[in-house]
C-alpha cells in the first residue's frame, strides 16, 4: 500500500511539481510572446515552406506539385539567377562595408565627451531615422539635365546630353550601393557605440599592465572581443537588412530594371506575389532566401569567432 | 598633444563625412543655370480679343441710361445644347450695360451661353458666359444614432436672375457690355445645360454709395437675430452643402459624440461667383449690425474676401469687400469698420434676403497684373533658352543682351510691374508680410541681377525658372476665398439684448477633446455610407476620403433613391484576391485597373457581364470596342468607366513665332521638333517609367507611344489568336524600329517633366494624356489662350488619308462572383456608368478637388457635357472617336516589360532593335504561354 500510495503521489507529482516550480513562473512570463512570436513568425515561416511545395494562386485551392518550384528557379526563370547575383551584390558590398563603416564611426564617436558625442551619433543616425531622406538623390540622379550630376556634367562639357542614371547598367548598381551605404547606417551603428561605452574600463587598464602597446592593441584584444554579441547583432541586422534590399532599387530603378540588371530577390518576389498571384512560387522563394541569410549568418558567426584571436 | 592632435583630425575627418552628407541639399541651392529671352517690341500681354482690353476700350463710353428687357419669346420650350435665339435691340445711345438673365433651371448641370451681337462675340469671354443652377438643401438625413448626414441637393426650380460674371477671379465685378447706339441683333447660343429663358435683361450699372453711418438714436430691442448658415436657403453651387465640424465645442450646435450639421462652406466655397442665400424675418424695422461666426483658416496670414448683398443689392461699397481675418479656429466677429465702428443696415419689417459671394476682392487686379507679368516672365525665359539651350555653359559669355532685341527693356519691365505688385501685396497684407510677398521679392532680387550683371545675366537662368514657377502656382490660388460660416447675428442698433459669442472655459475644451478621444472607439471610420447592413450592396473603394464621400452622396442621392436597393459604400485597402480568399467582399467593383479585370475573370472571379440581357444595349454608352480590353474566353467581365487617350498640345504663341503649322503626321511633328530643336527648344514624346505595379495599372496604351503607332498602321498587339505577342511579326518590329527611332536618331528625350516644359515654354509642343487639359487649366493661369489641345500626329495610309488614331487606357467596374445578388449590382453597374451619374460624379469631384478632379468618363454623353472650351471640346470628341483599345490576355504585364526592356537596350545601351524586340518578344511570348498553360488545363 505504501509503494502504492507513493506511487499515486508520483503519477500526480509531474504537474504538481511543475506548477511549483520556477520553470512555470518563466513559462507564464514568457507566454504573451511566445503565443505571438508562434503566431505571427514561426506560423507562417512554417506554412510558406508547406506552401512552396504548391501551386496556388489565391482563389483556387492550392495543388500539390512537388519541387516544381524550386526547379523552375533556376530551370525555367531566367530572372531569378539574375536576381541572386544582384543581392549578392549588394550584399558584399553594403553590408560588410556598412558593418565596419559604422563600426569605425561609433568607434571615433566614443573618443568625444558626451555632448558632442550625442551630437554626432544623431547626426550619423539621421539618414536612418528619416526614412524616405534618400529621396534626395533622386534629384541629384534625375535623367534630364535638370538633376545635379548631370547638370555639373553637361556643364563642364563631359556629356552633351543628360544621362539616364537608372536606365543603365553600366551607372544604375555602383549609384544604388552608394544609397544604400548612405542610408544603412543605422541600428548597427547605434548598438555599437553602445556596446563600446559597455566595455569594462579595468580591462584596459588590465590590458595596459599586461603589455598591450598602442590602441590597435586594445582595439583587438579587447574592445572587439568583449563586444562579440552586439558585434553579432549588428552583423544580424545588416544580413537581414542587405538580402532584403529592394525598396530604395524599385524608387530609382523602376521594376523590372533594365536587363533586371538591378532586381533584387525580394523584388521579384513582390512580382510574382502581387502582380502575378503564384504565391507557391513566392513562397519557394522566399525560402530560398530565408535558407541564404540563415548560411550568411552561420559564417558570420564562425568570422567574428576569431576576433581577438 | 597628441591626444588633442587626435581629436583635432577626428573632428575635422567627421565634420566633412557630414559636410558630404548634406552636401546634396546646398548644391540644391547653389546649382545656377541662368534664364532669359527675347521678346518682341513691347508686348502688350493682353490678349486682344479678351475683355480686359475690351473694358479697356470701353472706358470712356456712358453707362446705359435705362435698362433694356428683352423677351426672346420661347415660352415653355426647354433650352438646351445646340439652341440658338435672337431678338433685336434699338437704342439712341451707346452705353454700358451688365447683362442679366432671368431662367429656371431644368437640369443639373450649369448653363453656358454664347453671346453674340450682330452675330459676333463681343469679347473671348463672352463666348462662354455661364449662369449656374440654384441649389436647395431637401430634408437632412439623421441616422438611427442621431448622426446627421449631408442633405441631398435639389434644383431650385423657379424664376432665378445672375449676372454674366467671371468666375475665373480675373474681373471682381460682371461684366459690362457695350451696346452702340442703332438696331442690333442679340443671339444667345445655348452651349450646355437645361433651362427655361424667361427674359434677358441690360442693366445700367448702378453707382454704389460709400457708407455713411446713420445718425439715428433709434433702439432696436429685439433680440438677436440668429441665422444657422447651414441652413441656407439657396446657392449657386451644388458644392455648397452644409457641413459638420464636430471637432470643435465653439461651433453650433457642437456635439462631440454624433456629427451634427453645423456650418457652410469649407475649401468648397473658394471660387469667386459662388453665392449662398438666407432668408431672414424682421420683424421691427430699423438700423442693424451684422456679425458673423466664422472660421477662415485656409489663408493663412492673409483675408479670405466676401461680397454681401441684401435683397439682391449692394448696400454700399464697402460691402463688396468684406474681409475674413485668418484664424486657426472658430471666431466671431461683427461687421465694422477700421475704428471698430460697426457697419449698420437699414432692414424693413418683414422677409428680407442675404447674400455673401466669395470673391478675389482687392486681389482680384493683383491677380490679373500678376498674370501678366508671369506670362511675360516665361516669354522671357524662352527667349533666352532659344540662344542659351536647356543647359546653360555658364563658362561661356552669352551676352544675351546683344543677342536677344530688348533684352534689358522686358527685364527692367518685369522688374517695375513686379515691384508694384510687391507693393500692392504690402499695403493689402500690411506689416504681416506673407511668404507670396517674399516670393515676388525674390523674383525681383534675380531679375534684377540679371540686369546688373549683363554678362552673367545667363547664370540666373535656373533661378529666373524657378521665380517663375513659384509666381505661377501663387497664381493659381490666389482668388480661391475658402471660409466657413457657422452663424449669422442681425444685432439691433442701440440693442442692450447683443449677441455673446460663444465663450468656452479650458475645462470645457478639454473635456470635449476626452470626449472626442473616447468615441473613435466606437465610431466606424470606414464605414462612409448610413445604410443598412443587410441584403445590401457592398461597394469598397480605397480612394481619398473626399472621393469617397462625393460617391457616397450621388449613390444615396440617385441610385438608392431611385431603385430602392441599399448600398454600402466602405472605404477598403485590400487586394479583391485577399477579400475572396476570406470569402467576404465587395459585391461591386467600381474602379479596376485596366488589367485586372482578365486576371480576376481567369481565375473565376468576376461575372460574366455579356450574359445580362442588355448588356448589348448598355456597351452602346462606349465607344465601339472600349470593352475589348475586358474580354476574356468569349465573356466580357468589366464594363469602362474610364478612358484616356494622348492628344497633341502646343503653345501656339511660341509656334506661331517660329513658323511651325499643327503637325499632321509624323514626319512633320519630327521637321517640328528640329526646328524647335535649332531653337534650343523640344518636343516631348510620352514615356512612363514602369513600376512593379504601373504594369498593371493603366494599360500599355498609356505608357509609350509604341501601341499607338502600331494601331495607326492597323498592327495589333497580339496574335488574333490571343495566345502570343505579335511583337516579333514583321511589320511589328519595323514600327518598333521607327518608334525607336524617334529617341536615338532625332533625339527626343525619354523621360521629360512636359506639364512642366509646357508651361514655360521650353518644351511648346507634345503629345500626353489629354487629362493634361483639366491640369493646364486648373494650374496654369498664365498661359490661358496662349495653348491648344489638337489631334496627334498621324501615319499616312495607303489610300493618302491620315489615321491619327490613339491608343486607349483606363478603368473599368465589374461585379464579382461574392455577389449574392448579381442583378442587383448589375443595376448598379448600368446607373454607375450611365451619363448622368458619370457627370455628377465628376462634377461633384470638380467641386471638391478642383478642375483636377474631372473624371476621364468612358461614357460619350457624359465626356460631352462636361464644361469644355468648345474649340478644344471638338477635338477632344474627334480623337475619343479615334481611340482604339488594346486587348489583355493572361500574361500581358509581361508586355508591357519586355516593350520597355528592350527600348532602353535600344536608347541607352545602344544596341540594335530588330535584336532586342525580337530577344524580348520571345521572353513575353514564355510569359504569355506559360500563364495560358496554367489556366486551361
Amino acid at each position: 500500500m505504501k509503494t502504492d500510495s507513493r506511487l499515486m503521489k508520483s503519477k500526480h507529482s509531474p504537474i504538481k511539481t511543475f506548477l511549483r516550480s520556477e520553470n512555470f513562473h518563466f513559462a507564464i512570463m514568457l507566454a504573451p510572446f511566445a503565443i505571438l512570436f508562434f503566431l505571427f513568425t514561426i506560423l507562417p515561416v512554417l506554412s510558406s515552406i508547406g506552401l512552396s511545395f504548391f501551386k496556388y494562386d489565391m482563389i483556387s485551392l492550392p495543388k500539390w506539385i512537388g519541387a516544381d518550384n524550386f526547379l523552375r528557379m533556376f530551370v525555367k526563370d531566367e530572372v531569378f539567377p539574375k536576381t541572386i547575383l544582384n543581392t549578392l551584390k549588394f550584399s558584399v558590398f553594403t553590408g560588410p562595408v556598412s558593418f565596419l563603416l559604422a563600426f569605425v564611426l561609433a568607434w571615433f564617436i566614443c573618443e568625444f565627451s558626451p555632448l558632442p558625442r550625442s551630437i554626432l551619433a544623431f547626426l550619423f543616425y539621421v539618414p536612418a531615422l528619416a526614412g524616405n531622406a534618400y529621396l534626395i538623390w533622386q534629384v541629384m540622379f534625375s535623367n534630364d539635365s535638370y538633376g545635379y550630376a548631370n547638370n555639373f556634367l553637361l556643364s563642364l562639357g563631359f556629356i552633351d546630353e543628360g544621362i539616364n542614371w537608372f536606365k543603365n547598367p553600366t551607372y544604375s548598381m555602383p549609384i544604388l550601393i552608394i544609397i544604400q551605404l548612405w542610408s544603412s547606417m543605422g541600428v548597427s551603428f547605434l548598438a555599437d557605440i553602445a556596446g563600446l561605452q559597455n566595455v569594462n574600463p579595468e580591462l584596459y587598464e588590465a590590458g595596459a599592465l599586461d603589455g598591450i602597446k598602442n590602441r590597435w592593441h586594445e582595439l583587438w584584444y579587447i574592445t572587439l572581443p568583449s563586444m562579440k554579441d552586439i558585434l553579432l547583432f549588428g552583423a544580424v541586422m545588416q544580413i537581414q537588412a542587405t538580402f532584403s534590399i529592394g525598396g530604395i532599387v524599385s524608387t530609382f530603378a523602376g521594376y523590372p530594371s533594365v536587363d533586371n540588371s538591378v532586381d533584387t530577390i525580394v523584388l521579384h518576389l513582390a512580382d510574382v506575389a502581387t502582380v502575378r498571384y503564384e504565391m507557391g512560387y513566392a513562397a519557394a522563394i522566399s525560402v530560398f532566401l530565408f535558407l541564404m541569410m540563415a548560411v550568411t549568418r552561420i559564417l558570420v558567426g564562425k568570422i567574428l569567432n576569431f576576433l581577438g584571436k | 598633444m597628441k591626444r588633442r592632435l587626435k581629436r583635432i583630425i577626428s573632428i575635422t575627418l567627421l565634420l566633412s563625412v557630414f559636410l558630404m552628407c548634406i552636401f546634396p541639399v546646398s548644391a540644391m541651392e547653389q546649382s545656377e543655370k541662368g534664364s532669359i529671352l527675347n521678346s518682341v517690341q513691347d508686348k502688350t500681354q493682353l490678349n486682344e480679343n479678351g475683355y480686359k482690353l475690351y473694358s479697356l476700350n470701353n472706358s470712356k463710353v456712358a453707362n446705359g441710361s435705362e435698362n433694356i428687357t428683352l423677351d426672346f419669346g420661347t415660352g415653355e420650350k426647354v433650352l438646351t445644347y445646340g439652341d440658338s435665339v435672337s431678338t433685336n435691340v434699338s437704342l439712341s445711345n451707346d452705353g454700358l450695360y451688365l447683362l442679366k438673365i432671368y431662367y429656371i433651371s431644368k437640369d443639373t448641370q450649369d448653363i453656358s451661353l454664347n453671346l453674340l451681337i450682330d452675330g459676333k462675340s463681343p469679347f473671348d469671354e463672352a463666348e462662354r458666359l455661364v449662369f449656374p443652377v440654384f441649389w436647395q438643401n431637401a430634408e437632412k438625413r439623421v441616422n438611427k444614432n442621431g448622426s446627421e448626414f449631408t442633405p441631398e441637393q435639389t434644383v431650385f426650380d423657379e424664376i432665378v436672375s445672375s449676372y454674366a460674371y467671371d468666375y475665373s477671379g480675373e474681373n471682381e465685378f460682371a461684366y459690362e457690355f457695350l451696346l452702340p447706339s442703332g438696331e442690333h441683333e442679340i443671339t444667345l447660343k445655348i452651349e450646355a445645360g437645361e433651362f427655361l429663358l424667361d427674359k434677358l435683361v441690360f442693366e445700367t450699372p448702378k453707382e454704389i454709395k460709400k457708407y455713411k453711418a446713420p445718425d439715428s438714436k433709434e433702439v432696436i430691442n429685439n433680440k438677436p437675430i440668429i441665422i444657422e448658415a447651414e441652413d441656407a436657403e439657396l446657392k449657386n453651387d451644388r458644392a455648397l452643402i452644409p457641413l459638420s465640424d464636430n471637432g470643435s465645442p465653439l461651433v453650433h450646435p457642437s456635439n462631440a459624440v454624433i456629427s451634427k450639421l453645423n456650418y457652410i462652406g469649407g475649401n468648397n466655397w473658394s471660387g469667386p461667383g459662388q453665392t449662398i442665400y438666407w432668408n431672414i424675418d424682421i420683424k421691427n424695422s430699423g438700423y442693424y449690425s451684422l456679425g458673423f461666426n466664422y472660421r477662415q483658416s485656409y489663408n493663412v496670414g492673409s483675408v479670405s474676401y466676401r461680397s454681401l448683398k441684401i435683397d439682391g443689392e449692394t448696400p454700399f461699397e464697402e460691402a463688396t469687400r468684406i474681409k475674413f481675418p485668418y484664424g486657426s479656429t472658430w471666431e466671431y466677429m461683427t461687421y465694422s469698420n477700421e475704428k471698430n465702428e460697426p457697419y449698420y443696415f437699414y432692414l424693413k419689417e418683414g422677409k428680407h434676403t442675404i447674400s455673401l459671394t466669395a470673391t478675389g476682392g482687392e486681389l482680384c487686379e493683383l491677380y490679373s497684373s500678376m498674370q501678366e507679368v508671369t506670362a511675360f516672365m516665361g516669354d522671357v525665359y524662352v527667349d533666352i533658352t532659344k540662344v542659351v539651350g536647356e543647359t546653360v555653359d555658364v563658362y561661356r559669355s552669352y551676352e544675351l543682351f546683344n543677342l536677344i532685341p530688348n533684352f534689358n527693356k522686358n527685364l527692367e519691365s518685369i522688374v517695375s510691374n513686379l515691384e508694384k505688385v510687391s507693393k500692392q501685396m504690402r499695403a493689402l497684407q500690411g506689416d504681416k508680410t506673407s511668404s507670396s510677398v517674399s516670393i515676388v521679392d525674390e523674383a525681383i532680387r534675380i531679375v534684377q541681377k540679371m540686369i546688373d550683371n549683363p554678362y552673367s545675366a545667363h547664370k540666373y537662368k535656373s533661378q529666373f525658372y524657378s521665380s517663375y514657377t513659384n509666381l505661377s502656382s501663387l497664381l493659381s490660388d490666389m482668388v480661391q476665398m475658402p471660409l466657413d460660416i457657422d452663424r449669422i447675428v442681425l444685432n439691433g442698433m442701440n440693442s442692450d439684448k447683443q449677441y455673446n459669442s460663444k465663450d468656452v472655459s479650458l475645462f470645457e475644451k478639454i473635456s470635449f477633446q476626452i470626449m472626442r478621444f473616447v468615441i473613435t472607439f466606437s465610431e466606424d471610420y470606414d464605414n462612409i455610407s448610413c445604410g443598412e447592413e443587410n441584403e445590401a450592396l457592398t461597394i469598397w473603394i480605397n480612394w481619398g476620403r473626399d472621393q469617397a464621400e462625393a460617391l457616397n452622396s450621388i449613390i444615396q442621392d440617385d441610385f438608392v433613391s431611385e431603385h430602392d436597393i441599399p448600398v454600402n459604400v466602405k472605404l477598403v485597402n485590400a487586394s479583391l484576391i485577399n477579400a475572396i480568399l476570406a470569402g467576404s467582399g465587395p459585391d461591386c467593383l467600381i474602379q479596376m485597373s485596366r488589367t485586372e479585370p482578365v486576371d480576376l475573370a481567369m481565375r473565376g472571379a468576376l461575372v460574366d457581364l455579356s450574359r445580362f440581357d442588355d448588356f448589348d444595349e448598355i456597351t452602346k454608352r462606349f465607344h465601339d470596342g472600349a470593352t475589348a480590353p475586358y474580354e476574356y474566353n468569349g465573356g466580357t467581365y468589366a464594363l469602362p468607366i474610364t478612358q484616356g487617350f494622348f492628344m497633341m498640345f502646343m503653345r501656339t504663341d511660341i509656334l506661331g513665332s517660329l513658323g511651325i503649322k499643327t503637325p499632321e503626321t509624323w514626319d512633320e511633328f519630327i521637321a517640328a521638333n528640329a526646328i524647335l530643336q535649332r531653337n534650343n527648344l523640344q518636343a516631348v514624346i510620352p514615356y512612363t517609367e514602369l513600376t512593379g505595379s504601373g504594369t498593371v495599372n493603366g494599360g500599355v496604351g498609356s505608357l509609350t507611344l509604341y501601341p499607338t503607332l502600331l494601331l495607326q498602321k492597323n498592327l495589333s498587339l497580339y496574335n488574333s489568336e490571343k495566345t502570343a505577342s505579335a511583337l516579333t511579326e514583321i511589320n511589328q518590329i519595323q514600327t518598333f524600329v521607327e518608334w525607336t527611332d524617334l529617341y536615338t536618331k532625332y533625339k527626343f528625350q525619354e523621360i521629360a517633366n512636359f506639364y512642366n516644359r509646357f508651361r514655360i515654354g521650353s518644351a511648346p509642343l507634345g503629345i500626353a494624356g489629354y487629362s493634361l487639359y483639366t491640369q493646364l487649366k486648373a494650374t496654369a493661369p498664365e498661359i490661358d489662350g496662349r495653348w491648344s489641345m489638337t489631334l496627334i500626329p498621324g501615319t499616312i495610309k495607303e489610300d493618302g488619308s491620315i489615321d491619327h488614331t490613339s491608343a486607349g487606357w483606363g478603368s473599368g467596374c465589374s461585379i464579382t462572383k461574392l455577389s449574392k445578388n448579381p442583378d442587383n449590382a448589375w443595376t448598379f453597374l448600368k446607373w454607375w456608368t450611365s451619363s448622368s451619374a458619370q457627370l455628377k460624379y465628376s462634377n461633384m469631384l470638380e467641386s471638391v478637388l478642383g478642375p483636377l478632379g474631372r473624371v476621364e468618363t468612358a461614357n460619350i454623353e457624359a465626356l460631352s457635357q462636361m464644361d469644355w472650351d468648345a474649340k478644344m471640346y471638338k477635338q477632344i470628341t474627334e480623337q475619343q472617336k479615334l481611340t482604339k483599345e488594346i486587348i489583355e490576355i493572361p500574361g500581358g504585364y509581361y508586355t508591357a516589360r519586355g516593350i520597355d526592356q528592350a527600348f532602353w537596350n535600344v536608347t541607352e545601351a545602344g544596341k540594335d532593335p530588330t535584336e532586342m524586340i525580337k530577344k524580348w518578344g520571345a521572353i513575353v511570348d514564355g510569359e504569355i504561354a506559360r500563364k495560358k498553360a496554367e489556366y486551361e488545363n
